[in-house]
C-alpha cells in the first residue's frame, strides 16, 4: 500500500475533525482503534495482515459529516464510514484499508420520520433495526422491519451492503431516495428528493433522469446520511409451509412450483435443498447427525448418485429433497393461496406438504420461537449461540455465491464447490461444508451460505482463505457470483466480475477518479480503488 | 406521521468521556449467568448469597439488554460481570462499547478431556485466585473473587490489556465459559466501606 499522508498531515487533520466534533468523539488510542476492526477478522493470529484503522470519528449531523469530508480532501486522509459497524461475516466494523480513518455514523441515529399510511421510514444510518422495531411497537404502528438476524445492525447499513432482511428478503429493494454527502463535501438527494421541496422522496424512487442510488450500494462514491426504508403491513398472518420427499429428482419439480408460486407473488422467501445430504453439515452452528454413509458419499469422486442417496435417505428416514416457504397477508387471501401450493405440490407422488401454524401480525415476540422471530419481523441476537456450537470464538466469514432458482443449478453449484474442497484434501472441511441448501432471498435466484470458521492456527486460516479463493473463483468460472464479501477478498470478487476485460470494474474506477479525485473515501471498497492506489492494490 | 425527531438511542460514550465522569459512589453490579452452564449456575446463586442482583440467561442477551442493561446504563450503573459462554460475553461487550464500557477483567475456563477446568487469566490476573479456583466448588470461589475485585478502580490499562491479551490468547472450545467484569474505564466499582459476605 502506498501512503496517502504524512504523521504531520493526520496530526493536523484529526485536530481539525476534533474541532468539528468536538475532543469526546475523536479516537485515537489502541483500545479505540481496535473497536474499529472487524471481529472475525479472517486474519486473527495475523497482526501484520489486520487492516487497523489510524483513527475515527463520529459526527452527529450531515454538516459536520460534510465539513469532515472537506478536511479530509485537504489533507489527502482516506475516511472509512460505518454505520453500526455490525456487518460480521462480511467485514465488521473494519476499513478495507490500514491507516484510514473511521467515520462512525452511530450518533446519527434520528428515526426523522414513520410514515403509516403509506408504510416507510425516513431514518439515519445509526438508527437499527431494534431502534425501528421498539419505535414501531412503542407507538403501536402496524408495520413491520425486514430485519436480519442479528438485527443490531443498521437498516442502511444492511440495505447498502445488498443484505437480507426476513420479511422482506431484499433491503436494498427497500431503500427509497437517499440523501449522500459526496466525497467534496457536497450534499445530493436522489430520485424524488433532487426536486426542491419534494414530499415524493420515499414514495417514487426514481425522479427524473439516470436511477443513481445503485452506485451508492457496495460503493465508495458518497457517504449516505438518510435514507428512506419501506416498511411492511402487519396485517393477517405470516404463513410457512414445507414439503419434502425422499426422491432426489423431486427437488427439480420444487423449485419449479417454488418459482411458479413466487411469480404470481403467492410465496415470499423460498429455499429447498436435500437434508440427507446436508445431514453432517455444521455450517451456521448446525449439529451434525453424524450419519457415516452420509460422508462417505461426500467425499467420493462422482458424489453418489441419486439411487445411492435415495435409498441412503429412506434407511434412515431423513428426507432427500425439501421445498420450504414463507406467505404474509390477510388470512382469507393466505388461506387460498396455502391450498392452491398444496394443490401444486400434490402433483408430486410421494411428497409430503407440512403447514406451520400461521403466526398472527404483528407477532408477539413472548409466543414465537427464537429461531422464527427474525421471519416475522423480529429482532434478536439469538443467532450467536453459533459461535459456542462452533468451537471457535474467533467468528466466520462468508463464502455466499447465487445460482439459478432450479435444482440442477443447485446440484451443480454445490458439486462445484465439493469438488474444491476435495481436491484441495481439507476434508474437515468438507465435513463442516457437507451439501447446503438455496435460499431464496432474492426472487429469481438461489443464494448458498458456506462459513469458514477462524481458528488459533494462522496456517489454518491461510490455508481457508486460498480455498475460499479457489472456491469463488470455480464457482464464477460457471456464473455463481458472490453477491457480498468481506474486506479481505472485495478486490479479488470484484476482479472475477471480468466481462468484456473488466469493463465494470474500469468504470466504477472512472467514476472514483471522477468524483472523488484524492481518493478519500473507502479506498479499496468493493475492491475499487482510486488512482494513487490502483497499481499497489489491484 | 409520528415520532418525527425521535432520538432513539442515546448517543455513543467516549472512553474519555467516560474517565471524565466522576465514579458513582455506590454501584451494585449486575450478576449475569448463563442456565446452559451448571458451573455458571452455581456461581449466579453464590453472587445472589452475597447480595448482588443475578440475572440468568440462555446464552440469548436480547431481553437482557433491551429490558435492563439500557435503563441501568442510562441511570449511570455500568458495571455488570458475569460467568457465560463465549457468545453471551461477545454480544455484551460489542453493545457496552456504545456506552463507554468495556470488558476490564477476564478468566477463561475450560474443560479438559480429564473432566478437570483449566483457568486461564486473560490480561490482568489476581493474585491467589487461580489457587482458589482449583477446588470443585471453584465457581462459588469465583463469584467472591470477581466480587472482591470490584472494590478497586480499573484503570484504562486494564480494558487494553484485557483485549490484547484476548485477541492473542488462545480461543475458546465449545463449552468453555469465561469470567468477565464489563465496567467503564477509570470507575470504582464499589465503595470501600462495602463488604461482601464470605470475601475473603
Amino acid at each position: 500500500m502506498k501512503a496517502l499522508y504524512s504523521d504531520a498531515d493526520l496530526k493536523n487533520a484529526l485536530q481539525h475533525f476534533a474541532s468539528v466534533v468536538g475532543g469526546d468523539w475523536l479516537f485515537s488510542g489502541p483500545d479505540d482503534i481496535a473497536t474499529y476492526t472487524d471481529a472475525y477478522s479472517p486474519f486473527a493470529l495475523e497482526p501484520d495482515l489486520q487492516l487497523l484503522p489510524a483513527a475515527a470519528i463520529a459526527p452527529i449531523t450531515v454538516e459536520q459529516v460534510q465539513q469532515i469530508v472537506r478536511i479530509a480532501n485537504r489533507y489527502k486522509i482516506p475516511l472509512y464510514p460505518i454505520s453500526t459497524g455490525r456487518n460480521l461475516g462480511y467485514g465488521g466494523a473494519g476499513p478495507t484499508m490500514r491507516g484510514t480513518v473511521m467515520l462512525d455514523l452511530k450518533r446519527m441515529n434520528r428515526i426523522l420520520e414513520v410514515n403509516e399510511k403509506e408504510a416507510y421510514a425516513l431514518v439515519e444510518p445509526g438508527v437499527s433495526f431494534f431502534d425501528l422495531y421498539h419505535h414501531l411497537r412503542d407507538h403501536k404502528i402496524p408495520l413491520l422491519v425486514s430485519t436480519p438476524e442479528p438485527g443490531w445492525g443498521s437498516p442502511i447499513g444492511n440495505a447498502l451492503d445488498h443484505g437480507i432482511g426476513g420479511i422482506a428478503g431484499d433491503n436494498f429493494a427497500q431503500i427509497h431516495g437517499l440523501e449522500v454527502v459526496l466525497p467534496n463535501g457536497e450534499l445530493l438527494r436522489t430520485g424524488s428528493g433532487a426536486s426542491r421541496n419534494s414530499y415524493l422522496w420515499q414514495n417514487y424512487r426514481y425522479g427524473f433522469g439516470p436511477h443513481i442510488d445503485g452506485i451508492f450500494s457496495q460503493s465508495n462514491f458518497g457517504i449516505v446520511t438518510k435514507a428512506g426504508f419501506w416498511l411492511q403491513r402487519a396485517i393477517g398472518v405470516q404463513q410457512s409451509f414445507m414439503v419434502t420427499s425422499f426422491k432426489s429428482e423431486d427437488l427439480s419439480r420444487m423449485t419449479d412450483a417454488l418459482q411458479l408460486l413466487r411469480s404470481q407473488d403467492l410465496i415470499r422467501q423460498f429455499g429447498c435443498g436435500s437434508p440427507i445430504r446436508g445431514a453432517n453439515s455444521t455450517v451456521d452452528g448446525h449439529i451434525s447427525q453424524h450419519i457415516p454413509e452420509v460422508s462417505t458419499l461426500l467425499k467420493r469422486q462422482d458424489g453418489g448418485s441419486f439411487e445411492e442417496w435415495d435409498a441412503l435417505g429412506k434407511r434412515v428416514n431423513v428426507p432427500v429433497s425439501i421445498a420450504f416457504a414463507d406467505m404474509r397477508g390477510p388470512k382469507t387471501i393466505i388461506d387460498a393461496a396455502l391450498q392452491i401450493a398444496r394443490d401444486l405440490f400434490a402433483g408430486i407422488e410421494g411428497a409430503q406438504f407440512n403447514a406451520a401454524v400461521p403466526v398472527t401480525l404483528p407477532a408477539d415476540p413472548a409466543e414465537i420461537n427464537d429461531e422464527n422471530k427474525g421471519n416475522v419481523g423480529i429482532p434478536q441476537l439469538w443467532g450467536f449461540n453459533r459461535l459456542t456450537l462452533q468451537g471457535t470464538s474467533r467468528g466466520h466469514y462468508y463464502l455466499s455465491p447465487l445460482c439459478k432458482p432450479n435444482a440442477a443449478d443447485l446440484f451443480a453449484l454445490n458439486d462445484t464447490i465439493r469438488r474444491v474442497i476435495l481436491d484441495a484434501g481439507d476434508m474437515p472441511m468438507l465435513e463442516h461444508y457437507g451439501w447446503q441448501p438455496g435460499l431464496g432471498a432474492y426472487p429469481k435466484a438461489l443464494m448458498i451460505l458456506m462459513d469458514f470458521l477462524v481458528y488459533d492456527d494462522a496456517k489454518l486460516n491461510q490455508r481457508r482463505r486460498e480455498l475460499f479463493r479457489r472456491i469463488a473463483t470455480a464457482c464464477a468460472a460457471h456464473g455463481w457470483t458472490e453477491y457480498r464479501t468481506p474486506a479481505a477478498f472485495q478486490s479479488e470478487v470484484m476482479d472475477l466480475y471480468s466481462f468484456n476485460n473488466h469493463a465494470l470494474r474500469r468504470f466504477l474506477e472512472t467514476l472514483k477518479d471522477a468524483i472523488d479525485p484524492n481518493g478519500i473515501l473507502a479506498p479499496g471498497k468493493a475492491g475499487i480503488w482510486p488512482k494513487s492506489q490502483r497499481s499497489t492494490n489491484t | 406521521m409520528a415520532g418525527f425527531g425521535l432520538v432513539v438511542a442515546d448517543p455513543i460514550m467516549s472512553a474519555r468521556a467516560a474517565i471524565a465522569t466522576p465514579p458513582k459512589a455506590s454501584l451494585k453490579p449486575l450478576v449475569i449467568c448463563d442456565l446452559q452452564y451448571e458451573s455458571s449456575v452455581s456461581f449466579g446463586r453464590y453472587a445472589q448469597l452475597l447480595g448482588a442482583p443475578v440475572r440468568a440467561i440462555r446464552s440469548d442477551v436480547t431481553r437482557l439488554w433491551r429490558e435492563e442493561l439500557i435503563p441501568l446504563w442510562r441511570s449511570g450503573t455500568a458495571v455488570q460481570m458475569g460467568m457465560t459462554g463465549y457468545d453471551a460475553l461477545f454480544c455484551l461487550s460489542m453493545i457496552a462499547r456504545e456506552w463507554g464500557i468495556r470488558p476490564v477483567y477476564r478468566m477463561h475456563h475450560r474443560p479438559q478431556e480429564n473432566g478437570t477446568i483449566v483457568h486461564e487469566a486473560i490480561g490482568e490476573s489476581i493474585p491467589q485466585s487461580l489457587q482458589r479456583l482449583q477446588s470443585t466448588d471453584w465457581a462459588r470461589h469465583n463469584a467472591e473473587v470477581l466480587l472482591n475485585r470490584l472494590r478497586r478502580p480499573f484503570a484504562a490499562s486494564s480494558a487494553v490489556a484485557c483485549s490484547r491479551a484476548a485477541r492473542e490468547s488462545t480461543g475458546l472450545c465449545r463449552n468453555s465459559l469465561i469470567s468477565w467484569i464489563l465496567a467503564p474505564i477509570g470507575s470504582a466499582t464499589v465503595t470501600s466501606s462495602q463488604t461482601w459476605v464470605g470475601a475473603s
